[in-house]
């Protein structure tokens, strides 16, 4: 930093200048755009010399400034590069890092169970529909770092890791005042889905007779775990047991079947 | 050149749209953060602290960078806001805490949060702010697939980090009471406690958003960096003016002892006995700098051009900014988001 020195001024008050009189730069060199525009006439020559010396000092700032912004951004690509080649472990980071993690997970426990909740069904949504490669054998689960959960003698390293978690289904009625859902989880979908890739046949009635309920349809909800399922029956539709097969987009295999049931 | 002849070689909005675009994306966005802060039965000692600093006003320049480079990039103004809305209740999350770290007395012209309610409700309303700011923001991506939504957790984490890191270094300095510090230092501190979290992260998101994932969010980094160091550097000014702005203390950064560009070159400038009578001042708590050793710094830093050089380090700074624009959003189609977007240059020195 180039430092110059000036007249004293009055003590304790520094008036705003005029809003953005003078100050905005040029565009074609942030350096340059410092610069005087064009020095005075009746500017003098050691007055010159001052103005070249702060000159050199904003320059060298901005390219201070461009050096700061260029680490930060490299740093950050290690770091991505990291994460993303699944080579990232936690005891690698420095131990301050560490330590914020722990203290950042016990400070969400303490926190309401709703919002929690809604943390973990975030990263549980994201993690069903994109599965990092290799990171779940390296790194121990969200809910078992310890010192937060004990790891089961049973669960032992070279355990083969169980296969995913059947996808939990809501069922949600429309204008059916008295209905029973018999589904309440379904296979999870092979590749990634959003809801509404996951659709239903219409569902059958037991035993072939009557007219089938076509309006189902499947969407995600925040405020409950998996999978929610709207079914709309026609006013008027016949009580008994409902079916129909659930797919998923681009997945030959079927998830399972939904069964609901119109009460009296 | 001035910040009018700048808006124009930029084709940026003038001041008068910028105050319009802010209101209207500030208003939608308000519609949003009544929704999701009154979502609840309201709870004894939490909502009412939650609501507060939102209904204090404020510029809603985050927001409204969301927004701008969502619609900018291609994106609706339905989906951009519940992410402006998640944007701001994590910003009021922050400051209650920012406000309890600083021992602030004011915030928006009325007492604090924490001097309303002492330090431990504030904290628990800081902390449900955070949280509850991530509701508006998985409604905002749940359209969006699960590649998009990974894409925006990976910068809202970096954008956490960051941001975490430049508290500590600004806290940190101010309680070992570090002196030797440099220019780098200082952009650094305010890469992180400034401009990741407002002015990098919203123009992320928007970009992401209205992208639908598909434009590169590392493009904005740099002209989010220049513009928040030069918008971190007038407001350190404006600190030391007559005129502070509102709700703010004249001079109250110097009793704090904050790190700013002007006290980093103060001290390298001045003489050995001045720089042990600074140190001495630095080394005290804040209630013992008497306002007379203010005084002193202050005239000090008039007398030694640190003001100046400060003034001349923001509009370079700005001008950066206005170079990496045409780098981050040159290629977009003209439109009112992008006028709006590259006003922002201008409109750090001309904001009221």
């Amino acid at each position: 930093m180039t430092i110059r020195k000036g007249k004293a001024g009055d003590a304790g008050r520094v008036r705003r200048p005029e809003a953005g009189a003078g100050r905005a730069p040029n565009r074609a060199s942030a350096a340059a755009a410092a610069k005087p525009a064009k020095a005075t006439a009746a500017a003098s020559k050691a007055k010159a010399s001052k103005e070249a010396n702060v000159s050199d000092a904003v320059a060298h700032a901005v390219k201070v400034g461009y050096d700061v912004i260029a680490e930060n951004i490299r740093q950050g690509r290690e770091a991505a590069e990291r994460f993303r080649q699944g080579e990232y472990r936690l005891r690698d980071a420095p131990g301050d890092l560490e330590v914020a993690s722990h203290r950042l997970l016990r400070l969400a426990r303490e926190l309401s169970t709703t919002t929690f909740d809604v943390c973990e069904r975030l990263l549980k949504e994201l993690g069903d529909q994109r599965a990092p490669p290799d990171r779940t054998t390296e790194v121990p689960r969200f809910r078992d770092s310890a010192p937060f959960a004990t790891v089961k003698p049973s669960q032992s390293a070279s355990a083969a890791p169980p296969g995913p978690a059947p996808l939990k289904v809501t069922v949600r009625f429309e204008g059916a005042p008295k209905a029973i859902s018999h589904t309440d989880a379904l296979t999870r979908p092979r590749l990634p889905t959003a809801a509404s890739g996951v659709t239903s046949a219409p569902l059958a009635p037991s035993g072939g007779r009557g007219a089938p309920i076509t309006d189902v349809r499947f969407e995600l909800d925040a405020s409950v775990d998996g999978i929610v399922a709207i079914v709309s029956p026609p006013k008027g539709q016949a009580t008994g047991v409902y079916s129909g097969i659930v797919h998923a987009k681009g997945d030959p295999l079927p998830l399972g079947v939904l069964t609901i049931e119109l009460l009296k | 050149m001035t910040a009018a002849a700048l808006a124009d070689v930029l084709d940026a909005a003038p001041p008068s749209a910028m105050a319009d675009t802010m209101a209207t994306y500030g208003r939608a966005t308000r519609v949003q953060l009544d929704h999701y802060l009154g979502a609840q039965p309201p709870a004894p000692y939490l909502d009412d602290l939650l609501a507060d600093y939102p209904s204090r006003g404020g510029k809603m320049l985050r927001p409204s960078i969301c927004i701008a480079n969502a619609r900018a990039f291609g994106g609706e103004l339905e989906t951009a806001v519940r992410c402006a809305a998640a944007i701001e209740i994590l910003h009021n999350g922050l400051l209650i805490h920012d406000d309890i770290q600083d021992g602030s007395e004011l915030r928006r012209g009325r007492p604090t949060l924490h001097a309303l309610h002492g330090a431990p409700l504030a904290i628990n309303a800081g902390d449900a702010m955070m949280f509850t700011a991530l509701r508006p923001l998985i409604d905002a991506l749940r359209p969006l697939g699960g590649e998009t939504a990974a894409q925006v957790l990976d910068i809202s984490m970096n954008m956490a980090r960051e941001t975490a890191e430049g508290q500590a270094l600004e806290l940190g300095w101010r309680d070992r009471n570090i002196t030797e510090l440099t220019e780098a230092d200082y952009f650094r501190m305010a890469l992180k406690k400034t401009a990741w979290m407002g002015m990098i992260w919203p123009a992320q998101l928007g970009l992401v958003l209205g992208s639908g994932g598909r434009a590169d969010p590392q493009s904005v980094v740099r002209f989010g960096y220049f513009l928040g160091v030069a918008f971190q550097i007038e407001d350190d000014l404006r600190n030391l003016s007559v005129d502070p702005g509102y709700g703010k203390e004249m001079n109250g950064d110097l009793f704090e002892a904050k790190r700013t560009l002007m006290l980093i070159h103060v001290r390298q400038a001045c003489s050995d006995a001045e720089r042990a009578r600074l140190d001495a001042f630095l080394g005290l708590p804040r209630e013992a700098r008497s306002p007379d050793e203010v005084l002193w710094l202050v005239a000090m830093m008039q007398r030694l051009g640190s003001i100046d050089h400060a003034r001349e380090v923001a509009a370079a700074m700005a001008g950066a900014a206005a170079h990496e624009f045409d780098r981050a959003y040159g290629a977009l189609a003209p439109s009112a988001d992008r006028s709006f977007i590259a006003g922002l240059v201008p409109w750090i020195f001309a904001r009221p």
